[in-house]
């Protein structure tokens, strides 16, 4: 077989695996749309694909704006997690005592309710950019240092000894072992702290923002919108899908070695 | 009793198993001691005034000669195997590897470890897996000359073919023999293998016991396997050591006196049956006294 029919069936294969998901979603809008037709539902309450879908295209230039701007910030202050994140893992790997004293402090620093810090950081950092980087930072850096520490910590235990027994130092082990082996659980740790960045952008706009998805959705409901609110929830929701899916096209490039994760099919 | 100095009038007689109980005998036909254990005990930190894991361990073990180590579970042969690689120290006795500490020697490159698990990092081909432990061990060999002495070990435990792929792509006999070319990529001259087989089917390990026999009768190298296959240690040594638990010691050393080469007609020769039938009667009875014991 060629390289290019494997691309080829690749991808169908991947359409096909897309079809049962996409045949639902269009029986839920469908029944969505007949509820809303059938018992007259207001617009107020509950708006119907159909509005929304008008709403959407009304409003495409608002929202593309709005979107640039949530998605500058998920980006940055995803960016600024994920450097936080690796960084506080390897400390904590490479400099045990230091671990051990701060672990729990991370840990502690996690049951915070996050969400409560959005004023704080307002009040600290102003309207801009700044507070919601903050705030995506302290709400995403978790998942991707914990899963990183899982990374490092699992190399076989006779994979180091094997290390050791020709003199590598820790030094070495690191870079050459623990790092390249954590890559994997770095990845599905970045999937996670993704959604969880998207969620810290639409909070700290709710918090106080002049701009953004967030703002627009307060903003609408505040006038009524609904149509609105739901037109500017379906642009979030595919940032956070456009998001998602770029970390896992980013995975396969980095690292085409690892075992490939079906979250469906192994189940 | 000092094994060591024992003179070698005591080698095996063409014909019969030797039996020595808790005292070692060389094996004929190969040269000097190379490993020198003199009465070494270990006990893991952490596990406070715990008894010994191992003690009152003696052995020699000649330049050249294969020897097993073969006991019950937890009786401390990954331990004693730990030690002469310099990975554990004992906290009592002497050790010596071709007359250095143990921890000097695997500095030295003087030992090659293989485990059970093939331990090969699986974004690295097998060549690039093979040149690794020379490479991290020693930063003056080059890429290249690293990658070339892999290569040859590769094909010599017949991997010629495989030597871009990944271990993902290789099946678990080659992903062992691809763990042991890396092992004789640092040019070693003790191979320490510790249950090398223990992950593969009945015929792979066979076929990796003739790959053995072939390595050792290309190389000379020392050789110490740990393993829990009576088979296996009849076939490949000159000298199995029976190990028994609480605490971990040597209950006795059995010479086996199959001549070399050795090959799958060595399990026609009755005299491979009858030492075989002698290390299992010493393991049931090693296996019932640390029973006893706990
Ligand atoms: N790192 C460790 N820390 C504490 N105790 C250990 C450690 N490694 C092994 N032990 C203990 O030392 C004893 C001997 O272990 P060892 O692994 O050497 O046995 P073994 O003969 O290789 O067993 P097996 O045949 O199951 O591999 C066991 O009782 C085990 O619990
Ligand atoms: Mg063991």
């Amino acid at each position: 077989m060629t390289d290019k029919s494997n691309k080829g069936s690749d991808l169908f294969v991947a359409l096909t695996g897309m079809l049962p998901g996409l045949v639902l979603f269009l029986v839920v809008l469908v029944l969505w749309e007949l509820i809303i037709q059938v018992f007259n539902v207001s617009i107020f309450v509950l708006p119907a694909p159909s509005n929304i879908a008008v709403s959407l295209m009304a409003n495409a230039a608002a929202l593309a704006t709005a979107t640039l701007i949530t998605a500058k910030e998920v980006l940055v202050g995803f960016a600024f997690a994920a450097v936080v994140g690796i960084a506080l893992a390897l400390l904590i790997v490479r400099f045990r005592l230091f671990g051990r004293a701060l672990y729990p402090l991370i840990v502690l620093f996690q049951t915070v309710p996050k969400v409560a810090l959005a004023p704080i950081f307002i009040l600290w950092f102003g309207y801009d950019l700044a507070p919601k980087i903050v705030l995506i930072m302290v709400i995403a850096f978790f998942p991707i240092t914990l899963d990183m520490l899982v990374g490092l910590q699992s190399v076989e235990q006779s994979f180091v000894s094997l290390m050791k027994s020709v003199g590598a130092k820790e030094n070495d082990i690191m870079l050459r072992v623990r790092i390249p082996h954590a890559m994997p659980h770095l990845m599905a740790g970045m999937k996670v702290a993704i959604t969880f960045s998207v969620i810290g952008a639409i909070v700290g706009e709710f918090a106080g923002a002049s701009a953004g998805l967030g703002y627009m959705i307060q903003f609408a409901s505040t006038q009524l919108d609904t149509a609105l609110v739901f037109a500017a929830l379906v642009v979030v929701s595919l940032v956070g899908v456009v998001f998602y899916y770029a970390i896992e096209i980013l995975e396969r490039i980095l690292i085409p070695w690892a075992p490939k994760f079906d979250a469906v099919n192994r189940a | 009793m000092n094994a060591a100095s024992e003179p070698a009038a005591n080698r095996a007689l063409p014909g019969s198993p030797i039996e020595n109980a808790a005292s070692v005998r060389p094996a004929g036909k190969t040269g000097p001691a190379m490993i020198t254990v003199q009465d070494i005990a270990i006990s893991y930190p952490g596990i406070k005034n715990g008894p010994a894991v191992i003690q009152d361990i003696s052995l020699s073990i000649r330049d050249g000669s294969i020897v097993s180590l073969i006991g019950p579970s937890g009786c401390g042969k990954s331990t004693l195997l730990k030690a002469i690689a310099g990975l554990v120290p004992p906290s009592r006795g002497r050790m010596d590897i071709a007359g250095i500490a143990p921890q000097e020697a695997a500095q030295r490159r003087l030992v090659g470890l293989v485990f059970q698990e093939a331990n090969l990092l699986p974004w690295k081909t097998a060549l690039d897996n093979a040149a690794f432990l020379l490479q991290v061990s020693d930063k003056r060999v080059s890429a290249k000359e690293a990658r070339e002495r892999a290569g040859e070990n590769l094909k010599l435990v017949g991997l010629g073919d495989a030597l871009t792929k990944l271990p993902s792509q290789l099946s678990g006999g080659m992903r062992q023999r691809a763990s042991i070319a890396r092992a004789l990529t640092l040019n070693p001259q003790i191979l320490l293998m510790d249950e090398p087989f223990g992950a593969l089917d009945a015929i792979t390990r066979e076929e990796m016991s003739y790959l053995i026999l072939d390595i050792w009768e290309r190389t000379g190298k020392t050789i110490v396997l740990v393993t829990h296959s009576i088979d296996e240690a009849v076939l490949l040594s000159h000298e199995v050591h029976v190990m028994g638990a609480k605490p971990g010691r040597i209950v006795c050393s059995i010479t086996v006196p199959l001549a070399f080469p050795r090959n799958s007609q060595s399990f026609a020769d009755p005299r491979f049956r009858e030492t075989e039938i002698l290390l299992r009667d010493r393991l049931i009875e090693s296996h019932g006294r640390s029973r006893q014991a706990s």
